[in-house]
């Protein structure tokens, strides 16, 4: 698929590394038949860091999805590669944002996603044309509970652990036990607060 | 001079404010040369310029002052779009103190926040108010404002003194505001530390900073990234009292849950003894790149940057022939080999008329032509120049004189916009720097 017909199809939504690769998102124009005719179909499901619009978090919920503002999610995409460039289209339903709101799904950084093949994950990739085509994923870091009285200790390398603070993120991984704590993500965009955006 | 003779050739009648006048280096003599043995050739004379666009010039026409944050034009007042998912920092150091780049000088307040899609104007080092563009970063250490809250501890090494709290919230900040801790770090020798740290990175490239002002007078700590157990990398940290120094140590490859180390580092850094610091220090970055960027502030989670984007509305009248140059101050000496740099001047995703990855290229769509830009320096200006007419495209790194000739094939088809510093409609084109003096004009020798 050329950019030129690409363009065509879809807008150009922003652009990333993916490792080395130069990627282009491009947002469907259209729905997911024609995007078929036209050759393009999802080819990969990816699991990236986003932020929700407030206008998308009612859209989702009224779609039976809850969502929070911050969320790790896992949708199928259209990805082509073409030697240090790459395009990634976007499931058609997305819901569209007007110009100069903020975008109903934002990618945190295309450069952290994990990207498989539809192969490996048909589940995913069935959600293509579907109303909200995404599922929500074990969110990669903690904190402690704000308000459960629990402790959420940090491990450390030397076997021991501490206390990483009040409300204070880190990765899931090394929490010394993940039940204790209150899942969230691992960063926010600068300007939003953490304590009630995350 | 040479420029309004130029100009009165082709049948212009004035110079635009702030147009680059070049000295009378090699490539623009050769982009005379070019351009006036294709005119020869085919009878044609030089036209009037069917577009012009100049932005960021010497004078300001169109700039606000720097850090201002609000909406700025070209020269006669075309919009610029901004696109950024967040907020971004702004720094508005003057000319003489080294611009928006400079890691010395900075005085109390210099550092603005920016809203989401707000531009933000600096001055480069040559006196000249650009933008300043930058890829998506995150910063990972919490609490960069207030390294004495948890999660940050006490570094001593073997046999080393813990630092002193020697006021909380004891000065005013870059930013403006009265949140700079005043640390004493204990004098170190041999096996010994006396720092505030950390862990914040995880497996990778790193780089880490810190903005640190002395309390009474001048000296050397360390600003240090963890690379292994008991090992890591350190920059010396030289401050003086009268202004904000923003150290940094680039480049790193961390280890998982790295610790950054900010203090006297003695038994990491070498060796070298540290005498006793008294030192106010603000805004700690760890960042997921190969070099420090602008400064992200975090509470108790790690913050994103995001990505921006700058675009004029789209670009028409340059499509069989024009000219193209910016002036760019990279904000790293080594950028790596990054694809993701420089100032891009592109008019759809097949009419590149300027843009950088691991060198300069013009693209046509056919024909990819590619320049080497040469050494940079951090925070020096670097001037790059293109034309493209009949079946020649030429660039020129204005800079150092150099210049390389393609073939072209008539035709820079237009796009949806003319993105600046960073591009939406090809790959992940973005300039870390601040860009200056654009100029795009219908004109092959109009820019230069």
């Amino acid at each position: 698929m050329d950019r030129a017909k690409l363009s065509g199809l879809a807008f150009a939504l922003s652009t990333a590394l993916l490792g080395t690769i130069a990627l282009t998102t491009w947002q469907p124009a259209t729905d997911a038949a024609t995007l078929a005719d036209s050759g393009i179909s999802p080819t990969h499901a990816a699991t990236c860091d986003v932020r929700f619009s407030p206008v998308c978090i009612v859209i989702a919920a009224d779609a039976g999805i809850a969502v929070s503002r911050y969320e790790r999610i896992t949708f199928p995409v259209y990805f082509q590669t073409d030697g240090g460039s790459a395009d990634a289209v976007l499931p058609p339903n997305i819901p569209v944002s007007a110009p100069g709101e903020e975008r109903c799904v934002q990618v945190m950084r295309w450069g952290s996603c994990a990207m498989v093949p539809c192969g490996a994950a048909p589940a995913t990739c069935a959600l293509w044309g579907a109303a909200m085509p995404f599922a929500t994923v074990q969110r990669p870091c903690v904190r402690q509970r704000a308000d459960a009285g629990l402790p959420c200790p940090r491990a450390l390398a030397d076997g021991g652990s501490v206390d990483f603070g009040d409300l204070n993120v880190f990765p899931r991984s090394s929490a010394v036990d993940p039940a204790q704590c209150e899942s969230v993500e691992c960063a926010v965009f600068a300007g939003d607060n953490p304590n009630t955006d995350l | 001079m040479v420029l309004i003779l130029v100009g009165l050739l082709l049948g212009q009648t004035a110079v635009h404010e702030g147009t680059y006048v070049p000295s009378a280096d090699r490539p623009d003599r050769q982009q005379k040369a070019d351009y006036r043995a294709y005119t020869r050739g085919s009878g044609r004379s030089g036209a009037a310029s069917a577009f012009s666009l100049q932005f960021a010039v010497a004078g300001g026409a169109g700039m606000k002052n720097a850090c201002d944050c609000t909406a700025i034009t070209g020269t006669r007042g075309e919009v610029l779009t901004m696109t950024r998912a967040s907020t971004a920092t702004c720094t508005k150091t003057q000319a003489s103190s080294g611009g928006g780049l400079t890691l010395t000088g900075i005085a109390n307040g210099d550092l603005v926040t920016c809203s989401s899609n707000q531009p933000r104007v600096e001055w480069a080092s040559n006196g000249v108010r650009g933008l300043l563009t930058e890829y998506s970063a995150t910063n990972s250490a919490l609490w960069s404002q207030a390294i004495n809250t948890a999660p940050w501890v006490d570094e001593i090494g073997t046999g080393g003194t813990a630092p002193t709290l020697s006021g909380a919230d004891a000065a005013t900040d870059p930013y403006g505001n009265l949140t700079a801790e005043w640390y004493t770090f204990a004098a170190t020798a041999g096996t010994q530390n006396s720092a505030r740290a950390q862990p914040s990175a995880s497996i990778g490239v790193w780089s880490a900073g810190v903005y640190v002002k002395g309390q009474a007078g001048s000296g050397t700590m360390d600003i240090c990234l963890q690379t292994g157990a008991g090992t890591a990398s350190c920059a010396a940290c030289n401050y003086v009292s009268g202004s904000w120094t923003r150290c940094a140590v680039s480049g790193v490859t961390s280890v998982a849950a790295g610790s950054v180390y900010i203090g006297n580092m003695t038994a990491f850094n070498g060796g070298t003894a540290r005498a006793a610091n008294s030192v106010y220090i603000s805004q700690v970055d760890v960042q997921n790149y190969p070099y420090i960027t602008s400064p992200i502030p975090t509470t108790t989670v790690s913050v994103t940057r995001a990505q921006e984007n700058a675009s004029f509305p789209v670009v028409n009248g340059v499509t069989s022939q024009g000219s193209a140059a910016a002036t760019f101050s990279p904000m790293t000496a080594n950028y790596g080999g990054s694809t993701a740099w420089g100032p891009t001047l592109v008019n759809g995703s097949t009419a590149r008329f300027m843009y950088f990855g691991t060198t300069m290229a013009m693209y046509d769509g056919t024909n990819n032509p590619t320049l080497s830009f040469g050494t940079l320096t951090y925070n020096t200006p670097k001037r790059f120049a293109s034309n493209w007419f009949g079946t020649t495209m030429n660039m020129y790194n204005i800079t150092d004189s150099t210049s390389f000739t393609s073939a072209f094939t008539g035709t820079m088809t237009p796009g949806t916009a003319l993105d600046i510093g960073s591009s939406t409609q090809m790959g992940a084109i973005s300039g870390d720097g601040i860009t200056t003096s654009v100029c795009l004009d219908s004109n092959p020798l109009r820019c230069r």
